[in-house]
């Protein structure tokens, strides 16, 4: 007999897995009775006692409390694939339903075509929103800053921003809304104008435009045929110098600091988009103020004339 | 058993339940092989909450080979190891020790270090399969079940166990 196999039979013998013939094999070379003997000796040893109670008590406290895992029947590759492809979708829809925003920046135009080929034309530093997909149902931008429109023929279309609506159909007009101004001036056409700071309404045509005066809507004339910043010169009627300099800045994307002056002094007059010595000359000569172009960026220092 | 794979180890009454069954089956295996009491416990301790940690992973008809193999893997390192200590069952029902007479008392005394001793003889790998069967009475089967073993393996460990006691034992009979 060779070992091992000696060896399994030892083991099989224990439990009495061996055949007769096995187990006379065996006890011709091992005392199996007396093995037997011994071995039950053993029955009288155990391993020492195990406190379970205060061990699982241990365990207890270290245990962080987890709230309830539930099993995964799914494997985790493709729960993940399933949320991608629910956030996907849902970023779809979301994405679908926000509204399309086109910004222009300092120094510069922007002209862009609405869905139903109304054309905006945006002046410097000017955010108009518009909802794409609902445009079928309602023609509504959003504006903040100063826009021409030149709007096709159809259902109303409707132009809101802070101070005021406008609402027209078919027609061209622009629309300022900045900080404290407000403007509307009708090019061609009819348009419904709206404040949201008073009840007060007014309706304009060609060559009309309307103005927030800090308690109504003020009419006045406008024979431009477009807005004067369209064609390169931004045009003043009794506006504060602030809004002037601001457009200034918005054009010629410069900085203008400004210290030691009124600038609720109201301005009339123009000044050009491409010559910003002329600009400075045209603003300042008329208001007795002097100013600085300054060397090291982009940066305008106007102070009075002493 | 299609029904028992979804039982959730993860429900602290389940959790709870295979702690109890189990516990003193996993603390006997550590011990078997290293022998040290307050280390076996220790490690008991890291089993079971290697099993919370999992317990979203581990199949329930699959928990206690789970269990030993974490223990297994946890003792890899070990290299300290001391002779089993047995403790005499009080509560045999045919061997009652303090009703023997002093000369008997001596002689198991005797017995059970030689026993500790043989034990302590025997390769790691046997040593753990014979406790498992002697000690713990588990059929070779259930052994080969738990330490993921085929039943040959078992019964080959076994006997190598076997060989060595008988000699250790005829040995110190005479």
């Amino acid at each position: 007999m060779t070992k091992p196999d000696f060896h399994i039979l030892l083991a099989k013998w224990l439990e009495g897995k061996l055949t007769k013939e096995e187990e006379k094999l065996l006890a011709s070379t091992t005392d199996l009775e007396e093995l037997k003997a011994s071995l039950d000796r053993i029955d009288s040893y155990s391993f020492p006692h195990l406190d379970k109670d205060a061990l699982f008590e241990k365990i207890q406290k270290k245990k962080v409390s987890k709230s309830l895992k539930a099993k995964r029947l799914v494997p985790l590759w493709l729960r993940l694939v399933a949320a991608v492809f629910v956030f996907g979708l849902f970023g779809l829809w979301w994405w679908n339903t926000l509204p399309t925003t086109i910004v222009s920046g300092l120094a510069e135009h922007k002209t862009i075509h609405l869905p139903d080929q109304t054309e905006v034309v945006l002046n410097a530093g000017t955010e108009l929103k518009y909802y794409d997909r609902d445009w079928k149902n309602q023609r509504l931008v959003k504006l903040k800053g100063e826009a021409f429109f030149k709007v096709t023929k159809g259902k109303p279309f409707i132009v809101e921003s802070a101070m005021g609506k406008v609402e027209v159909l078919g027609t061209q007009f622009k629309v300022k809304d900045r900080a404290d101004l407000y403007q509307v001036v009708c090019y061609e056409g009819t348009v419904r104008v709206g404040s949201t700071r008073a009840n007060a309404k007014t309706i304009l045509h060609r060559g009309e435009g309307t103005r927030w005066d800090g308690k109504s809507l003020a009419d006045f004339k406008d024979m431009h045929l477009s807005p004067e910043w369209m064609n390169g010169v931004s045009s003043f009627t009794k506006i504060p110098l602030e809004e002037v300099f601001h457009e200034i800045e918005r054009q010629y994307n410069y900085k203008v600091s400004i210290s030691g002056v009124n600038l609720h002094r109201s301005f009339t007059g123009e000044f050009p988009h491409d010559d910003l010595r002329g600009a400075l000359d045209r603003v300042c000569g008329a208001m007795n103020l002097k100013y600085e172009i300054l060397q090291n960026g982009k940066e305008v220092k106007i102070a009075p004339v002493e | 058993m299609p029904g028992k794979s979804f039982v959730n180890i993860c429900l602290e009454a389940v959790y709870q339940k295979i702690f109890f069954k189990y516990a003193d089956n996993i603390r006997n295996f550590i011990l078997a092989k290293c022998g040290d009491l307050k280390l076996a416990e220790d490690m008991v301790q890291e089993v079971f909450l290697k099993l919370w940690e999992k317990c979203a992973d581990v199949r329930f008809d699959s928990v206690k080979a789970f269990l030993y193999r974490i223990a297994d893997n946890r003792l890899k390192d070990q290299f300290r190891h001391q002779k089993v200590v047995l403790s005499y069952r009080s509560n045999h029902p045919n061997k009652d020790f303090h009703n023997q007479s002093p000369e008997h008392q001596l002689e198991e005394k005797e017995f059970k270090k030689k026993l500790e001793e043989i034990i302590d003889s025997m390769p790691e790998k046997s040593r753990v399969v014979f406790l498992m069967n002697r000690i713990e009475k588990l059929k070779y089967r259930e052994i080969a079940n738990r330490l993921e073993l085929s039943q040959k393996a078992v019964e080959k460990r076994m006997g190598i166990a076997l060989e060595i006691f008988r000699k250790g034992i005829n040995e110190w009979k005479k």
